[in-house]
């Protein structure tokens, strides 16, 4: 586990945090369900371990998020407000990295934080599906 | 039965589940699919989807529909994910619901309705059961 000279914030239930989604994790899902365009379906949510790895605004902006990935082209960013996510019993943590101040982390019930971030996450204007190419 | 239920097929066309030859036809559009995906398709190492899954969410819908008081429409997706397993995904105005189905044949599912009941279970729910938490869900 990284250790960050960045002290650990209370994140408040309004604030909102970016996940990145991989373009070819997108185009899979919504071409297999046969989703309408722009929704998000609970499959482009994915736990690496035990938690989301999501970025808090009050310290990333949506390009830096997206710049963060291997390849940024290939991702868009989606952003989401922490209340809905607490309100069911599951936790918001900012969990600075060394590198990055805004890291945070959503843990809970995988399954119930995928189906509720499928509604309540947005893609970014000018960082969503359009700007993959094809 | 006089029910009806909706999903939509790879084309965004909406396809009336009222008996088990709809049902084939929408999980047959989604199998096409998601079996062509291949090892690592998600650049996370997933592996390739098996067709056992895919039964699964079969049987599983089929018996929905054999058991379903519903008479309202309702929306299906079903979505690969990572490790092999695949959702079935509802997304209305009176509810949301996720179940996953594992290769392993584990599920999980959670549920919540618009105000705010949820359910959520860590075993292969009942259709029975989802089906009468639909009817009622939002009401």
């Amino acid at each position: 586990m990284q250790v960050s000279n960045y002290g650990i914030e209370e994140i408040p239930d309004t604030a909102r945090l970016y996940y990145r989604v991989h373009k070819n994790i997108y185009m899979a899902t919504v071409r297999a369900a046969g989703i309408p365009q722009g929704k998000l379906p609970s499959g482009v949510f994915r736990f690496q371990g035990d938690d989301l790895s999501v970025d808090w605004s009050k310290y990333a902006r949506p390009e830096e998020t997206r710049n963060r990935a291997r390849v940024p082209e290939d991702n868009g960013i989606v952003d989401f407000i922490a209340s809905p996510i607490r309100a069911d019993g599951h936790k918001v943590e900012h969990t600075p990295e060394p590198d990055n101040r805004a890291h945070s982390s959503v843990s809970g019930d995988e399954t119930a934080i995928r189906l509720i971030l499928s509604k309540e996450a947005k893609w970014v204007p000018g960082l969503g599906p359009e700007t993959f190419e094809s | 039965m006089g029910q009806i239920h909706v999903a939509r097929n790879a084309d965004n066309e909406d396809i009336k589940l009222t008996s088990r030859p709809a049902i084939d036809k929408i999980v047959d559009a989604a199998e096409e699919q998601i079996l062509a995906l291949e090892e690592d398709w998600d650049g996370e190492g997933s592996p390739a989807f098996g067709k056992q899954t895919l039964d699964a969410i079969r049987d599983f819908l089929f018996e929905l529909v054999d058991e379903s008081e519903l008479s309202v429409v309702k929306q299906v997706w079903i979505v690969p994910f990572s490790g092999g397993s695949i959702d079935l995904q509802w997304q209305t105005e009176h509810f949301d619901l996720l179940i996953n189905f594992c290769d392993d044949g584990n599920v999980t599912y959670y549920g919540k309705d618009t105000y705010g009941h949820s359910i959520r279970g860590d075993s292969r729910p009942k259709p029975g059961y989802i089906s009468c938490w639909m009817s009622h869900a939002g009401q």
